[in-house]
């Protein structure tokens, strides 16, 4: 059985009388340790397909198992169990919370969690080993961006969910970002899924899926991955 | 509508938690704030119409003399004068229910100052009475006017007791005060009105007056038309007093006539009279003097009667002893005789006896006699049988014994034979058997032997016994022959002595019966003796009863004569007392004409008094009470007003961050600012509109109507409460915070909007982290958990909502401490009073001065239940300082009171005991020494009522609360004044278990106390007076709720829609709901326990504030807070933040992380 595995899975979002369909069988794989990335254009349903795995958002109908575990059946409370310790997020805005340092900011996801990984090391980890005491308007974006991930990374999680994590940043931060998720996930096995638009970044996966118009085009395993160094946009 | 509007609608609508919140405030502010204003108007104006409604006095008008109805008719042709109306007024003693009181009375009015009843019906007799419905009465209870009462109070009223039929509240007396009286305990308990003719008098006290043309009661207009038309009342009351003495004057002097006329007639008839009465009297006595002379012989001719009969009774005496001794002598031979007689018979009996005996004595003997000889025949003729039988036994014996020969011989030969045989024929046959024939023969012979043997001793003993047995005979028959001899002789001596006795015997008989005839002839002659003298007695018996009669007689004469005497004498002393009194009374109608003529001479022109309105105590008081509402409301509009700002402040600056890139927009699109800053100041101003007018209009009915539900308790002559509209006042407020909040709104959207727009449309970074002071405190910041880092760092970063949220909370905070404070400082007045200051449980007034003997009695009286009795003296006096002057309970301490009083009053200064005063000092209270300045060395003059002045030395300065009470030594006094000061005035504290109830009646029993007031009762009186500041307390309490609840509502709101962002990402991070919660609202947590400790300070301050602007008469009131109060208020606080925070978990749960995330790129 695949790692996360996703079984005929449909959203319905309903706003008064209209109903509209933001999934639709929605069915693929992803194998521990791999990067996945999910491509497809603006409103094809990437985002709510991660806030479902992330546990952020319920299906409506299907199932979505993850290590075995059948999270589409979770509680809501059982969900933010789920999203404190076996999720680790990285969005397009950071998301980091302003009055907090970024070592704070990172303590303050490892502080929820059972198995945490040191703060500090993983931010000396992510590069930014001289900028702990910075506030978040003191740093760039790309280093906010490092932060972001350091502090999903430090929760330790089963999986890095990240949701167009350089859409916010110019080429060669972006670049460095993707490299460091790369990096990560190869030296740790840590299962990466990520989002874009960006059909570029296919290139680095170990796994493609394209979406569009809320499913599933194609699925596909790249055999040969390549590095991030190497691929140009 | 246009587009603006639609968006400022749409805006409402979009939060109307933000809007409301403003609106709100500004109600509450505005609202509490007018209502409060106006709570002070609206009680004026109820008081105005009940004034009006009851035609209240604007002046009223006496004179020493009083008025009459003339003089009523005069003054109501004044043209000044509305309308006028005489009363009559008087303080008098009275028992209700056994309990002497002061109740003034009032004649019933007509028109003005018209009592209102609330319950029964007006007296229509002159023995009922309209009773006051402040006081315990009820219908149907009997006021009776005491007999305490000097007699020209007494003498005031035609009738002395009343039956209540109504209750009634009076317009002169607005609240519980009834005013002072100089009967009694010093104060009126109540008043009472009855119809005119219960009074017997002709004249009025005093005259109301109502003026035209005059303004609402306590208005300045009011006040300054009442002191321009003063002067020309007094001039009018000054007039009709001077016709009134004129009057007066005229009227006495014709009555001084008369009566010099009814002297000089009644003098003539008392001569005329006196002369008549005197010559009967003459007369009289010369009677007597006859009668006397008779009693006089009689007593003479009795005495001599009396001699004759005492010797007659000693003669009968003499008879009567010998009489007696010859009885005695009689008695005495009767009993010899008696004796002999007994003696003969007893001779008599033992010569019978001795007889007897003798003949007996000689039979007996005869027949032993006989007996004897008898048996020694029949010895002798049993020794010659025996004899006969020893002579045939010695024949059988001498047979036996030849028998025994012939056998032996037998045997022999039959021995030979054998011999004989057996030589022969030893064979021979017959051998064995003649043997045995032998050997039997032998043993026969043998046993024959033995028996002969035995036969002979027999035989030999036979002899021996039968010849002693002749021996004994022969004696005993010797002995027979000397018995019979002795036997003969005996009888006849015996003979020869019962001969003599009776000889004897009958020598006595003759000498008895001489005896007896001896006796009879005594007995004779002392009978004949006893005769006699019962005869003599009997005559003497007769004369007694003679001179008893004439005894009798003369006795009658003389109680005869002796009360003729007296009566003469009684006669004579009446006629000379008669004489005197009627000389007395002469006298007495002289000095009284006399003294009329004098006092003419001295009647000074009447002194006249003119009042008005101020000088209703309950008026004034009214005023005063009124001013507690209004210190009150001037506590309010501080919070509300910044408060409302800030929440004004925050919430548009809010908005505008919310809105930039649309206002961004509109700029670039070329609206002008005003056009796009317009929206705000739309919205702003339209809560404030809405809020201000509704905050007003509800202030203004339901604050008052509140406020006058508290007073009710103290004023109840309306249940309702006018409704006052302050038009200014409302004007004011209203425009204030329109444009209070117009100014927030510019100067916010001002400084939002004072960028380029090109800058304004971009979103605006967050506001940066920084780092707060608090870091560089490592002590406590390292030991702050991660989440109250993050706190603390979030509270400072926005300086106007954390100014906003402290003060609200703080204002919350001090508005309850204000409130219960007031409460504290002022119930417990009495309690501390009477539990730390006054430890005595009576306060006795007696009607005069007690000597040590009656002092003796009071305590005995009351040793029962009371543990401690004090004696002094109190009167009022005044007391001045400087220029200052006050009324006080001057108290004299005799030398035993001084050391006693610390255990009735405990005399302290905080916590500094003070001791008793020395002489030429004095110890003051602590609401006059404020009142007049006062310090320990200081020195004050006090002049006692009764007159004299004293300058004495303040001791010390005592806590005290109620009434101003002062205490001297009895030296100081007698120093200053020149005489003792009547003790007229004890303390009494009773035993710990003494009923208070119970001690009272037996103290207001005891003789001399006039009256006497239990502590107790004190206390329930006043503690129900202040119930009413339970709602004080209530409003206050409401108040703070409310502006708790809006501060915190808001500033949560806004905080929240703020972070909405950072708390997705923190629920995405994945924190539990609760943890969520507590991320946002521990800075509400913290904020809350900064404010409240923040508040105290402030509610303290603002309870000093009010509490020294309510002035209550006699009671002089100290901030003070509790213990209780102030936890009570932090913990309502704190209860009212976690109200929000509770209501705000809700709203934080339903916040979604993912539309959040998503709706803020």
């Amino acid at each position: 059985m695949a790692f996360i595995q996703f079984e005929n899975v449909r959203k319905i979002y309903k706003s008064g009388e209209v109903s509209i369909e933001a999934l639709r069988d929605i069915s693929f794989e992803v194998e521990k340790g791999e990067i996945c990335v999910i491509v497809g254009p603006s409103g094809a349903g990437k985002t709510t397909l991660l806030n479902i795995l992330g546990g952020m958002d319920t299906l409506t109908e299907g199932r979505i198992t993850l290590d075995g575990e059948d999270i589409s059946a979770y509680s809501k409370k059982r969900l933010i169990t789920y999203r404190r310790r076996d999720v680790g997020f990285v969005f397009q805005f950071y998301n980091l919370i302003e009055n907090l340092t970024a070592l704070e900011n990172v303590e303050l996801a490892a502080q929820i969690c059972q198995d945490p990984l040191d703060a500090a090391e993983t931010l000396r980890a992510v590069g930014l080993g001289d900028r702990l005491n910075n506030f978040p308007s003191q740093l760039s974006g790309g280093e906010q961006q490092r932060v972001a991930i350091a502090r999903a990374l430090a929760k330790n999680p089963k999986l890095l969910l990240c949701d167009e994590p350089t859409g916010a940043l110019d080429y060669n931060t972006g670049k460095q970002i993707l490299e460091l998720l790369e990096s990560t996930s190869r030296r740790s096995g840590m299962t990466v899924l990520i989002i874009t638009h960006n059909s570029a970044l296919t290139a680095m996966a170990d796994r493609v899926i394209t979406v569009n118009s809320g499913t599933v085009r194609s699925a596909r395993v790249n055999e040969e991955p390549v590095p991030i160094a190497n691929i140009e946009w | 509508m246009t587009p603006l509007f639609k968006n400022t609608y749409r805006e409402i609508l979009r939060s109307p938690g933000r809007f409301l919140a403003i609106l709100a405030i500004i109600v509450l502010g505005s609202g509490f704030f007018v209502g409060l204003r106006v709570s002070k108007n609206a009680m004026i104006a109820t008081a105005d119409e009940y004034y009006s409604d009851t035609e209240f006095f604007d002046f009223s008008l006496a004179n020493t003399l009083g008025y009459e109805a003339e003089d009523l008719e005069e003054i109501r042709k004044s043209p000044l004068v509305l309308e006028a109306e005489g009363t009559f007024e008087t303080d008098a003693l009275v028992s209700v229910g056994g309990v002497e009181l002061v109740y003034k009375f009032h004649s019933l009015p007509e028109v003005m100052n018209t009592p209102v009843v609330v319950e029964g019906r007006l007296p229509e007799t002159p023995d009922e009475c309209l009773g006051d419905s402040w006081t315990g009465l009820k219908i149907g209870d009997t006021v009776t006017v005491s007999a305490s009462n000097d007699d020209d109070t007494g003498d005031l009223f035609k009738e002395k007791t009343f039956t209540v039929t109504g209750l009634a509240t009076s317009p002169l007396y607005l609240n519980f005060e009834r005013g002072s009286t100089d009967l009694g305990s010093g104060s009126v308990s109540g008043f009472c009105y009855v119809l005119p003719e219960a009074f017997d008098a002709d004249y009025f006290t005093g005259i109301y007056i109502r003026c035209h043309d005059m303004p609402g009661a306590y208005s300045e207009k009011y006040d300054s038309r009442s002191e321009e038309l003063e002067p020309e009342v007094t001039e009018l009351a000054e007039k009709q007093a001077q016709a009134r003495f004129d009057r007066i004057l005229s009227d006495a002097q014709a009555e001084i006539d008369d009566g010099e006329q009814e002297y000089a007639d009644a003098l003539e008839e008392y001569r005329t009279e006196r002369a008549d009465a005197e010559r009967e009297l003459e007369d009289a006595y010369l009677e007597l003097e006859d009668a006397r002379r008779e009693l006089e012989d009689g007593a003479k001719e009795l005495e001599d009667g009396k001699k004759e009969i005492a010797d007659g009774e000693l003669e009968l005496a003499d008879s009567w002893n010998e009489l007696e001794k010859a009885r005695a002598e009689l008695e005495d031979g009767k009993k010899e005789l008696e004796d002999s007689r007994k003696e003969i018979d007893d001779g008599w009996a033992e010569y019978e006896k001795s007889h007897h005996e003798f003949i007996n004595e000689s039979i007996h003997g005869q027949a032993q006699l006989d007996t004897a000889r008898q048996d020694l025949e029949a010895a002798k003729e049993q020794l010659e049988a025996a004899e006969s039988e020893y002579s045939a036994g010695w024949s059988d014996y001498q047979d036996g014994v030849r028998q025994y020969e012939e056998g032996q011989a037998a045997l022999e030969q039959m021995k030979a034979k054998y011999d004989q045989l057996a030589q022969s024929d030893p064979t021979d046959p017959e051998l064995p058997m003649l043997n045995a024939q032998i050997a039997a023969g032998a043993a026969q012979l043998e046993s024959a032997r033995r028996e002969l043997d035995s036969a002979d001793s027999a035989l030999s003993a036979a002899s021996a016994e039968i010849s002693d047995g002749w021996r004994e005979y022969n004696e005993n028959l010797e002995k027979y022959n000397e018995a019979e001899e002795e036997f003969k002789t005996s009888v006849a001596d015996a003979q020869a002595q019962l001969d003599d006795a009776k000889r004897e015997l009958e020598d006595g008989e003759r000498e008895y019966s001489e005896g007896v005839q001896e006796h009879e002839d005594g007995q004779a002659r002392y009978e004949d003796g006893l005769k006699k003298y019962e005869d003599g007695r009997a005559e003497l018996d007769r004369a007694k009863r003679e001179l008893e009669d004439a005894q009798r007689e003369y006795d009658d004469g003389l109680r005869e004569y002796e009360d003729g005497l007296s009566e003469y004498e009684d006669a004579k002393r009446e006629a000379d007392k008669e004489f005197a009194d009627a000389e007395r009374e002469l006298q007495d109608a002289r000095d009284e004409l006399d003294e009329a003529i004098e006092d003419l001479a001295e009647l000074e022109t009447p002194e006249t008094f003119v009042l008005g309105r101020w000088g209703n105590l309950g008026y004034e008081c009214f005023e005063n009470d009124t001013s507690i509402v209004q210190a009150i409301s001037a506590v309010f509009p501080v919070f509300f007003f910044l408060v409302a700002a800030l929440i004004c402040l925050t919430t548009v600056s809010r908005m505008v961050e919310e809105q930039r890139s649309q206002l961004g927009v509109l700029l670039a699109l070329g609206y002008s600012r005003p056009a796009v800053m317009g929206k705000f100041l739309f919205y702003a101003g339209a809560a404030t509109v809405i809020g201000g007018a509704s905050g007003i209009l509800l202030g203004s009915w339901c604050i008052p109507m509140v406020v006058w539900k508290a007073y009710n308790i103290m004023y109840t002559f309306s249940d309702k409460i006018k409704f006052v509209f302050d038009l200014p006042l409302s004007a004011i407020t209203f425009s204030l915070y329109v444009v209070a909040m117009l100014a927030v709104t510019l100067f916010t959207c001002g400084r939002e909007l004072r960028d380029v727009p090109a800058n304004i449309i971009r979103l605006k970074p967050p506001k940066s982290g920084k780092r707060v002071m608090l870091e560089r405190v490592k002590f406590i910041w390292n030991r702050l958990s991660f989440l109250w880092k993050v706190t603390v760092r979030n509270i400072f970063r926005y300086k106007s909502r954390v100014l906003m949220m402290i003060l609200g909370i703080a204002g919350c905070t001090a508005l309850m401490i204000t409130g219960m404070g007031i409460n504290d400082s002022i119930r417990n007045v009495v309690d501390y009073q009477f539990t730390e200051i006054s430890l005595y449980d009576y306060s006795v007034t007696f009607s005069g001065s007690l000597d040590l003997k009656e002092r003796e009695e009071f305590l005995a009286g009351v040793s029962e239940f009371a543990e401690r009795t004090v004696f002094l003296n109190q009167e009022s006096a005044s007391a001045t300082a400087g220029r200052a002057e006050k009324e006080v309970q001057l108290n004299v301490l005799p030398a035993d009171a001084a050391s006693g009083i610390g255990e009735l009053v405990d005399f302290h200064s905080g916590n500094k005991k003070l001791r008793a005063p020395q002489d030429g000092e004095i110890l003051v209270n602590s609401g006059l020494a404020d009142a007049l300045g006062l310090r320990a060395g200081d020195s004050v003059t006090v002049r006692p009522d009764s007159g004299g002045t004293l300058k004495l030395t303040v001791c010390g300065v005592y806590d005290n609360y109620i009434y101003n009470s002062v205490y001297i030594t009895e030296r100081s006094f007698v120093e200053a004044v020149g005489e003792e000061p009547d003790i007229n005035f004890a303390l009494v504290k009773k035993a710990p278990d003494a009923d208070a109830g119970e001690g009272l009646a037996r103290i207001l029993s005891e003789d001399g106390v006039l009256t006497a007031s239990s502590s107790q009762e004190l206390i329930n009186r006043i503690g129900g007076m202040m119930d009413s500041l339970i709602y004080i307390v209530l409003l206050t309490i409401i108040c703070a709720a409310a502006l708790a609840f809006v501060v915190i509502y808001n500033l949560t709101n806004i905080n929240i829609q703020e972070r909405l962002r950072e708390i997705a990402t923190v629920k995405v991070l994945g924190f539990y709901d609760p943890e969520t919660a507590m991320y946002v609202l521990r800075e509400n947590i913290l904020l809350t326990l900064l404010g409240a400790a923040a508040g105290i300070p402030m509610g303290l301050a603002l309870n000093a504030y009010v509490v020294t602007r309510i002035e209550l008469d006699m009671i002089h009131f100290v901030p003070r807070v509790l213990l209780p109060s102030y936890l009570w208020s932090v913990a309502l606080t704190i209860a009212f933040s976690l109200t929000v925070d509770i209501f705000m978990l809700r709203r934080l749960a339903r916040i979604d992380p993912a539309v959040a995330l998503k709706a803020a790129e």
